[in-house]
């Protein structure tokens, strides 16, 4: 092929970059999330939906409730057991998993995940 | 190519028309939004929320009172800036509340008085029609309420609005200076907003939406009932009626064709 | 067409070089903006649109202006125009990027342009706005590829 110097130098070098991160953290494992519920959270014993629920779905959860309260005023959601919730972040869920840090960031940063959320919805202040 | 330029030309303003108006048959025959759009009546039914300011019942103090109010409740911070200023509800002179109003001989209990000024959730909103992704529209009870999770920040609202009761954040609100803002933030059951989005009197959507006042309405009655009367424009017996039934009222900026359903007692 | 733009006297890569910086420069005041907010700029509650905004309209101008000067040779079959094509074409493409690139630089949460996309609302002038200047763009591009006879003519 022309220039095959160039090429394959060129292949090399960018293919080098691509694994870098693979090479770099060959051997070492990132600490799995370890997420923590507060005394709260535990007395609670379930959340709005069930666990497997929530850690599959938070997200869309979240999403259908910000809909849902903004744009088309229903501010109260019942849940497949029945109970009435206020749907809001700042006042239902970070009620009982007040531990940001060690609950909701866990995960988060394990996946490097950066919800845009608390931009504006207020971090409940931990102690540490 | 089989066809020729002119047949393309057919097909394509054809199937362009199509598409157009199949979305408008398709709402038509299920009555909906392009239906209730093309009535020049708003998107209301049931409650038409209002309010009517008497400024006779109004002195400087209890204005402050209810600015103070709504700010704490909402988070809205004080920057310090005139020109990045973020204000929900504030005071404005006579001359510039009601401007083709000011002549010559105003009286002196007018004249560079102040007024307490709010959005006024017209009926036929400015600043819905032009926002680019409805991220402020007017609900069906009649507040113009703004998402903004959806809020681009254009500022094509700020632009429309006649009234300039919109602000928009030119900086992160939390970066307001710590002096002026001690206990930012002030109410930690509602948010703040993030840099780059457009925000206004939402005629306290979620506290209305639990069956509460306005926080202005309810600091004002605090210290003197019926200085602000919140309610049901379209209920004849509410308080808001009643007062727009007793007394004279003017609006802001009438000719203009928006509507504003907020009404001063002079 | 593209490799008259690659061979070039020294003069003409330093020139290439400086635009760079330029708009290198711009870049860089662009992701201050970015990270400061909208307050760099200047504008305020009361103006709340400025500069931004009027480039925008001003190059939309430039490029629909672009289109007259490109409409006799290829509508009207008017060949001696051909010379000046070349230029309004490019000149028509490059104003409708900056066009674009004036609209994003001005939105207060660019992350979320796509909304006019997502929910549109078809009362809103911004809608159109949007919709003509994104077709402006693709026809002015489309017109300068599907024109073989024309790479015969000199710059």
């Amino acid at each position: 092929m022309y220039d095959s110097g160039k090429i394959i130098v060129g292949l090399i070098i960018g293919v080098g970059l691509l694994l870098f991160p693979f090479y770099y953290n060959a051997g070492k494992a990132a600490k799995a999330p370890d997420p923590q519920l507060t005394p709260k959270a535990k007395e609670a014993k379930v959340c709005v939906e069930t666990t497997e629920y929530m850690r599959s779905s938070h997200m869309s959860l979240l999403d259908t409730w910000r809909h849902e309260v903004v744009r088309d005023g229903k501010r109260y959601y019942t849940a497949s057991n029945g109970k009435v919730y206020y749907k809001s972040l700042q006042v239902t869920c970070m009620d009982c998993h007040s531990n940001k840090s060690k609950f909701c960031d866990q995960c988060h940063n394990y996946l490097d995940v950066d919800p845009y959320c608390w931009d504006c919805h207020i971090e409940p202040k931990e102690n540490n | 190519m089989g066809m020729d330029r002119r047949k393309f030309l057919k097909i394509a303003g054809l199937s362009a028309m199509m598409g157009l108006g199949g979305k408008a048959a398709f709402e038509l025959l299920a009555p909906g939004e392009l239906e209730a759009s093309l009535k020049d009546l708003p998107l209301t039914e049931g409650r038409k929320w209002g309010m009517v300011v008497d400024m006779t019942k109004m002195d400087e103090a209890l204005m402050d009172k209810c600015i103070e109010a709504c700010h704490r409740v909402h988070n809205v911070p004080n920057l310090g800036n005139p020109k990045e200023e973020i204000k929900w509800i504030w005071k404005e002179t006579y001359e510039h509340t009601f401007p083709g109003q000011h002549h010559e001989y105003v009286s002196e209990q007018y004249h560079g008085r102040n007024f307490l000024l709010l959005c006024n959730h017209c009926t036929n909103p400015p600043c819905c029609r032009v926002c680019p992704t409805k991220a402020t529209w007017k609900r069906e009870d009649g507040v113009v309420m703004m998402d903004q999770h959806r809020c681009i920040g254009c500022r094509f609202c700020m632009a429309a609005c006649p009234y300039g009761v919109r602000s928009f954040n030119w900086g992160d609100p939390r970066k307001a200076p710590k002096e002026l803002n001690p206990n930012f933030p002030t109410n930690l059951e509602y948010p703040t907003r993030s840099k780059g989005v457009v925000e206004k009197c939402n005629f306290c959507a979620e506290r209305i939406a639990k069956g509460q006042l306005p926080a202005c309405v309810e600091a004002a009655n605090a210290v003197k009932p019926h200085a602000l009367v919140f309610g049901d424009l379209d209920d004849p017996s509410s308080d808001v009626r009643k007062s727009l039934h007793e007394s004279y009222t003017i609006r802001r900026k009438p000719e203009l064709g928006s509507g504003p359903n907020v009404y001063y007692i002079i | 067409m593209l490799d008259k733009a690659i061979k070039g006297s020294p003069q003409y890569w330093s020139w290439v070089v400086f635009l760079l910086a330029l708009m290198g420069v711009g870049f860089g005041c662009y992701l201050y903006q970015w990270f400061e907010g909208l307050r760099i700029t200047g504008m305020s509650r009361d103006v709340s649109w400025g500069f931004y905004i009027g480039q925008l309209t001003y190059f939309v101008g430039v490029a629909a202006s672009g289109v007259m000067v490109v409409l006799p040779y290829y509508i009207h079959d008017y060949k001696a125009f051909g010379r000046i094509t070349i230029l309004g074409e490019f000149l028509a493409v490059a104003s409708i990027v900056m066009c674009g690139l004036f609209v994003m630089v001005d939105l207060g949460n660019l992350p979320r342009m796509l909304n006019i996309m997502i929910y549109p609302n078809p009362s809103s002038i911004l809608f159109t706005c949007s919709s003509t200047s994104s077709s402006a763009g693709t026809s002015s591009v489309r017109s300068e590829r599907a024109s073989p006879t024309r790479s015969g003519s000199r710059c």
